[in-house]
């Protein structure tokens, strides 16, 4: 992806602490985690001026950088970012020294820590004092996306754009899910609209799917929302991969039962990532149970649900074959 | 006659933090490899021997015979008094045994670390050293 690509664009506008790599004339890399604000499409990191990053940097342009979005929760992928290292032995702007405080003393989960650590903020002062200060100005060159292997994608911490309310409805949902599953209530809830569903009573994009189950060898029906894009019918497990439904889906080779009033025989084919997002997209604003459940707000760009996509698995609705 | 100075210091025992950090924090290996710098998001797990692997995706895997040298980070936090971070440096090489964590979409190295640093800013204090 080029540095222009929206999802570097999601990446650098949600990444608060980046992993710097530089190399030192001898050729020893160096690994340093330092804050980092956006100005006129360069990334600017401060640091002390007798940093190993700094004195490398300075030496060898050569900048390599990893950036996790980790402010929209923890998406399947990590952003590696090539770039060109300028530095100056000096702060930044005021306005860039401004964002810097608002994102790690002053925004509210920061400013938890701040007051919870007042005693020290005299000791923080000294500590500045006791070095000069650095800026390393990056600018970008190419990017990567690398999956992430760390096998912690799943915690969905955090929310894109979290709306503002709703949040008793939200944790209810969650409470409903938790763990990834449906306990005794949620699948209650479930057997209801699923009834519902397949006799046409419940809203046109709500329908049953209906499954042979690959244990039991019994039909098993689940309520889902069906996504509309560009004229195909798409299913989407809010839940990720790790999910009965999907594991029968998969067992039976794709083939289910569509239940909205009428029965439809279907093929379900599994879309590839690349192509989820906008269908991610369409779904969240149209499922508003689900959203609890997805790290991304519906209203985000697309780039975020491409961040998320490995995620949630997407199922395009086929005519089914003989 | 001795003279003490004051300075004000970040750094930390490894050990705690690195047990803190194994729940949460994120681990990425640097190193060099034809002069060109490589940088790598790893899955960092100690053995019951302490014994460090690193997990790296398949498709993104270095050649794994002696790997080095190679800087390890392991970090975590956003807001300033929460940032903390273990940094090792080492060599990496093939693994001889079993990884802790098998996982068909990865493949392992163990790391040998030959120097450790810790550092949490939550921690900051005055210390007294000798000149």
């Amino acid at each position: 992806v080029t540095p222009d690509d929206p999802i570097v664009r999601f990446f650098l506008e949600h990444s608060r602490v980046l992993r710097l790599a530089t190399l030192s004339p001898a050729g020893r890399p160096a690994l340093t985690p330092l804050w980092f604000v956006m100005e006129g499409g360069r990334l600017l990191a401060t640091t002390g001026r007798a940093t190993l990053a700094a004195r490398n940097a300075a030496a060898d342009p050569r900048v390599v950088l990893l950036l996790d979005a980790e402010a929209a929760g923890r998406s399947a992928h990590v952003l590696r970012l090539h770039g060109r290292a300028t530095v100056h032995g000096a702060l930044p702007s005021w306005r860039a020294l401004a964002r810097l405080a608002w994102r790690h003393y002053a925004a509210p989960p920061a400013l938890r820590a701040e007051l919870a650590h007042a005693g020290q903020w005299s000791l923080r002062r000294r500590y500045y004092a006791q070095s000069e200060g650095a800026t390393i100005t990056i600018e970008p060159d190419r990017a990567e996306l690398l999956r992430r292997p760390d096998g912690s994608a799943t915690s969905r911490r955090g929310v894109v754009h979290a709306p503002g309310g709703a949040t008793v409805y939200r944790d209810l949902k969650r409470w409903l899910y938790r763990g990834n599953r449906p306990h005794a209530l949620a699948r209650a809830l479930n057997r209801g609209w699923a009834i519902a569903g397949a006799r046409g009573l419940a809203p046109d994009h709500l329908v049953t799917l209906e499954v042979r189950g690959r244990r039991s060898g019994r039909t098993i029906s689940f309520p889902l929302v069906m996504a509309v894009v560009d004229g195909d019918r798409f299913l989407v497990s809010m839940l990720g991969a790790d999910v009965n439904w999907v594991r029968n889906v998969k067992a039976a080779g794709g083939r289910a039962l569509l239940r909205h009033g009428r029965s439809e025989s279907v093929r379900l084919e599994e879309l590839p990532p690349e192509r989820r997002a906008p269908v991610l997209k369409a779904y969240l604003q149209r499922a508003p149970g689900a959203r609890p459940h997805v790290a991304v707000d519906k209203d985000a760009p697309l780039a975020a649900f491409a961040a998320i996509a490995a995620e949630i698995p997407v199922f395009r609705v086929l005519p089914s074959t003989p | 006659m001795l003279l003490c100075v004051s300075r004000v210091t970040q750094r930390v025992e490894p050990e705690p933090l690195i047990a803190a950090l194994a729940a949460g924090g994120r681990a990425a290996i640097a190193f060099a490899r034809d002069g060109a710098l490589e940088l790598l998001p790893v899955r960092h797990r100690r053995d019951g021997g302490g014994r460090h692997w690193l997990g790296i995706a398949r498709e993104d895997a270095p050649p794994a015979a002696g790997l080095g040298p190679v800087v390890l980070v392991l970090d975590a936090g956003r807001a300033w008094f929460e940032l903390r971070a273990v940094t090792w440096r080492g060599h990496a090489h093939a693994p001889v045994g079993n990884p802790p964590e098998p996982d068909d979409e990865l493949a392992w190295l163990v790391f040998e670390p030959s120097g450790v640093i810790a550092w949490d800013y939550g921690q900051l204090r005055e210390e007294r050293a000798p000149t």
